[in-house]
């Protein structure tokens, strides 16, 4: 007869230290790799992704200033604006230097003006892939 | 110059090794040039 008195639990290995520290550290390598593209695969020691994400988002958020794209600011009357704040915003350190690489302003007047501010939001996108790719290497889910 | 940054990210995403990133980024770069030309052929008709 099979001994059925055992409790479920026995037997089983209690949770890996470091399965908990990844998971502690996951969230503070997202907000680092928000802050600095790349800086959290660069924390992770995953350095061609962190050369490959810093070398993405800071060449279209660059292109994007010198084009002088539109930065949208933090409060914005329309919705489209709030949006492209979002987007601007995820590009970290790119986003908060917008006056030091666009002294002089947004010229959207013309074409070239439109495309830097697809520029803008796009090097936000990218580098919100980039965090995720992070937060997930950091959470073991990824390798 | 958009399509080469953001093949480049989505390279470093999409794949593991050296070889397999350098062509998904080709890949992916050529794919946005012929899809980008594609479509302002498609316009086209409606600019004039």
């Amino acid at each position: 007869m099979n001994d059925t008195t055992a409790t479920p639990n026995e037997g089983s290995a209690p949770p890996a230290k470091h399965t908990v520290l990844m998971h502690t550290i996951a969230p503070a390598i997202a907000v680092v790799a928000w802050f600095v593209p790349g800086l959290g695969h660069l924390l992770l020691r995953r350095w061609p992704r962190a050369l490959a994400f810093f070398v993405a988002v800071g060449g279209l958020a660059v292109s994007g200033y010198l084009m002088r794209g539109n930065v949208f600011a933090p409060r914005s009357p329309d919705p489209f604006g709030t949006l492209g704040f979002i987007a601007d915003a995820c590009s970290g350190v790119f986003y908060l230097l917008a006056r030091v690489f666009e002294a002089a302003g947004p010229n959207v007047s013309r074409a070239i003006g439109d495309y830097g501010t697809r520029f803008i939001a796009a090097a936000g996108v990218v580098n919100l892939l980039g965090i995720c790719d992070a937060y997930e290497i950091a959470s073991g889910r990824r390798r | 110059m958009f399509a080469l940054f953001v093949s480049l990210a989505l390279g470093f995403l999409a794949r593991r090794t050296f070889a397999r990133r350098v062509c998904y980024v080709l890949w992916s770069f050529a794919l946005f040039v012929l899809v980008s030309i594609a479509i302002a052929w498609l316009m086209y008709p409606f600019s004039r």
